[in-house]
């Protein structure tokens, strides 16, 4: 579903992203973690056609990013780590922006909004403007607008922070269910343990270069995840 | 800590000179000086406009011996100057900055972080009091008996104007901020009594010419009502000429008021300003329905533009420009129609067009569109939509608010001006594609110059680069035009330049659009 091989992109002098390989399947739940400014946003903003990229190549669902970004727009949806949302808008006015430019119908629209809405108990707050809105609510907002086109996949940059505990095992469990049914998920997180528990595969980023990846069974062997990443940080400084 | 509060205010109000917002780097040294340039040459045009009204009253007033009334009046309309100027954004730099929340969080006093907004209030009240308390001292040095006193004591005069100005903003703030509070509708409210100050703003400018010609007529008697019922202006005047004692009261007034004004301002700063970044949310039914993709773009601008006092005002200003002047050339309409018996009808259509380009390119709200988007950008550049479609339904909502008051003006101007129907059509066919053209202007100098990081909507829809480019180059070209028109008037007829004007608004149109599908889309792919 998602391909990403030999991407690099630097700032000026400094490499973000240097030379990353990853490779995501259909029905894959694939956890990317990393120390802050380790790369993990601008791979992910890479995917997602909102960030250019010097070399390599991304392609998701068989096309490439670079050659056909309205196509694979159309296949993914993005929550980014910050919800800035347009805050002019109410709930409903921007589930309906998002739902309009995918194209999706009314009552598709209605159906989907209605079961998330209900699930993160935002339906009475949809009509009130998202300016008034907390962290946490306008990340369940980007988490509906994100399901309302039914994509192939879903990329998140940091999901479940501002999230209560109820709205982040509901997240949790909506992940599983929407991969269950084919649908792939690259995200990126710091909570190692919900990382460990809830993806097939991992990626570990250090300094723009994947330093681990794989089955997260290969990735930890006996270890935690979290065990392994503090090694792999302690790994460079020992160095 | 307060060094340190200021430096930030400063940096917001500069970093369109020192900054690229482009690239969040420092400016080059060359970019930085042309930019300086460009601001100080519209600083110097606009003070010679005033310098030149200085000059009318100046020696006729210091003869009569009624200096002081000459200075009255001068620095009585740097007050209105620069409370018009920076009243609309003291409301929204003081208590909607985006980063109230965060400064509060930390522990600086609530005063410092107040003194530093008013700091930044009050450089922009200085600006614009400047572009005529200068020129006044100027016009008054040239063309009085000036005495070294008097220079003295009218630049010490200026410099308490600047705070005059300074409390009667703060004060109009505070009051917006207070009222608002209570309001659901807070949009509605801001920009219902900024068109109120801007219309009353206008009046006093529209009879500000009978006004000054009574002056100079019969300047004694308005003297005489002056000091008798505005007692402070005559102070101020009297101050000017070198009264010691006129001036120590009104800088003693000044402070007592300023003082008072801030005292009342910072009990009330922290209550205000958490009101204001925790609105009540109010509730608007929206039903879940399918529409068009581009219906659905074009509506979300225009609820961005409508949903911001400070977007709607500064962007869409033309709009009512364009309603004051058509009710203007209503009023006129019989100068009017005898000026329209002296012009033949090529010049008169020439006039009309004009007419439209200035009132047509005075609105920017597609020279601030992109940078509005501010951390909110992500979202467009997610979606799977063509860039251009984008560009379109930005540049669509300029053309949308201004084309039908520029129409407005352009067929009421060439009814007054007695136009044959063709030359009419004509003319309003070009100064539509004329306004089409603005609006290409705007997106593609919004393009080249973004500032997606912006704390407040004011950087980017009053104080924004591109809003400068978009409106001043538009009157630039204006100017240009108007200037080959009178160089080459001996060899060529007003019908054949109007039709020369077309073709090339028509050309350079073409040629905006042309860029806005390449150049315009490239850059805005390149945008994150």
């Amino acid at each position: 579903m998602l391909k990403i091989k030999n991407l690099c992109k630097s700032f000026g002098e400094k490499k973000a992203v240097d030379n990353v390989s990853i490779e995501i399947a259909n029905g894959e739940i694939y956890g990317f973690i990393g120390h802050n400014g380790a790369g993990k946003t601008t791979t992910i903003k890479a995917c997602t056609g909102i960030m250019p990229f010097d070399s390599g190549e991304i392609e998701i669902d068989g096309v490439s990013i670079k050659d056909k970004p309205i196509l694979c727009k159309s296949k993914i949806a993005y929550i980014p780590d910050n919800p800035d949302l347009y805050e002019f808008m109410t709930g409903n006015q921007y589930i309906n922006f998002v739902a309009d430019i995918f194209s999706v119908p009314t009552e598709t629209r209605k159906k989907i909004t209605k079961k998330i809405a209900d699930v993160f108990e935002l339906s009475q707050d949809l009509d009130k403007s998202i300016s008034s809105y907390s962290h946490g609510m306008k990340q369940k907002l980007a988490v509906i607008s994100a399901w309302i086109h039914s994509p192939k996949l879903i990329i998140m940059d940091e999901p479940f922070v501002g999230l209560d505990p109820k709205a982040s095992h509901s997240l949790k469990l909506m992940m599983r269910e929407f991969c269950d049914n084919g649908g792939s998920i690259f995200f990126s997180t710091h909570v190692l343990e919900v990382a460990e528990k809830l993806c097939d595969k991992v990626a570990i980023i250090k300094n723009g270069q994947i330093v681990a990846s794989g089955k997260m069974q290969d990735v930890k062997g006996d270890k935690s995840l979290e065990k392994v990443f503090l090694d792999l940080e302690d790994g460079e400084k020992n160095v | 800590m307060f060094k340190a509060l200021l430096k930030k205010q400063l940096l917001e109000i500069n970093s369109n000179f020192f900054r690229n917002n482009k690239t969040g780097t420092r400016r080059s040294k060359k970019s930085g000086i042309m930019l300086i340039c460009f601001f100080a040459f519209v600083c110097f045009y606009l003070g010679f406009i005033f310098f030149q009204m200085a000059n009318g009253l100046c020696s006729s007033l210091f003869e009569a011996n009624l200096g002081w009334f000459y200075f009255a009046m001068m620095f009585t309309l740097a007050i209105m100057m620069g409370v018009v100027g920076s009243v609309f954004n003291t409301y929204n730099s003081v208590y909607q900055a985006k980063d109230n929340d965060l400064l509060f969080s930390m522990p600086i006093p609530s005063k410092f972080i107040l003194l530093a907004r008013t700091v930044g209030v009050y450089i922009m009240g200085l600006f614009y009091c400047s572009l005529i308390t200068i020129p006044t001292i100027i016009a008054y040095c040239m063309y009085s008996k000036a005495t070294f006193l008097g220079v003295v004591f009218s630049i010490i005069t200026a410099i308490i104007i600047s705070f005059i100005v300074l409390i009667l903003s703060l004060t109009l703030g505070y009051l917006v901020a207070k009222i608002t509070s209570k309001m659901k509708n807070k949009t509605l409210f801001v920009v219902v009594l900024s068109v109120v100050f801007m219309v009353l703003y206008i009046y006093f400018v529209s009879i500000s010419n009978n006004f000054i010609s009574s002056i100079i007529t019969n300047g004694g008697e308005v003297a005489n009502k002056v000091k008798i019922f505005a007692f402070p202006l005559y102070a101020i005047g009297q101050s000017c000429i070198g009264n010691i004692l006129c001036l120590l009261g009104v800088l003693f007034a000044t402070i007592l008021i300023m003082l008072l004004v801030y005292y009342l301002l910072w009990k009330s700063f922290f209550n205000l300003s958490i009101n204001h970044s925790n609105q009540t949310a109010i509730s608007r039914k929206t039903t879940l329905v399918q529409q068009n993709i581009s219906l659905s773009l074009i509506k979300k601008e225009a609820k961005r533009l409508f949903s911001s006092s400070t977007y709607l005002l500064n962007s869409a200003i033309g709009a009512l420009m364009s309603v004051i002047a058509v009710i203007f050339l209503f009023i006129q309409q019989q100068t009017i129609s005898s000026l329209s018996s002296m012009l033949y009808e090529g010049l008169s259509s020439l006039l009309v067009l004009a007419v439209m380009l200035i009132f047509g390119s005075m609105n920017t709200i597609s020279a601030s569109s992109i940078s509005i988007e501010g951390k909110s950008f992500w979202i467009l550049k997610s979606l799977p939509i063509k860039p251009i479609k984008i560009l379109h339904a930005k540049t669509n909502l300029h053309i949308l608010i201004t084309l039908p008051f520029t129409l407005l003006v352009g067929i009421c101007s060439s009814i007054a001006l007695k136009l044959s129907v063709i030359n009419a059509i004509i003319v309003c066919i070009v100064g539509a594609v004329a306004v089409v053209g603005f609006a290409l202007l705007g997106v593609l100098s919004n393009l080249r110059h973004p500032n997606l990081n912006w704390v407040n909507e004011i950087a980017v829809v009053k104080q924004g680069l591109p809003v400068f480019v978009s409106m001043f180059g538009s009157w630039l070209f204006i100017g240009i035009l108007a200037g080959l028109y009178f160089a080459f008037a001996s060899i060529i007829t007003a019908t054949t330049y109007l039709y020369i004007v077309s073709a090339l608004i028509i050309s350079i149109t073409a040629l905006e659009y042309y860029l806005l599908r390449t150049v315009g889309v490239k850059q805005f792919e390149k945008l994150c």
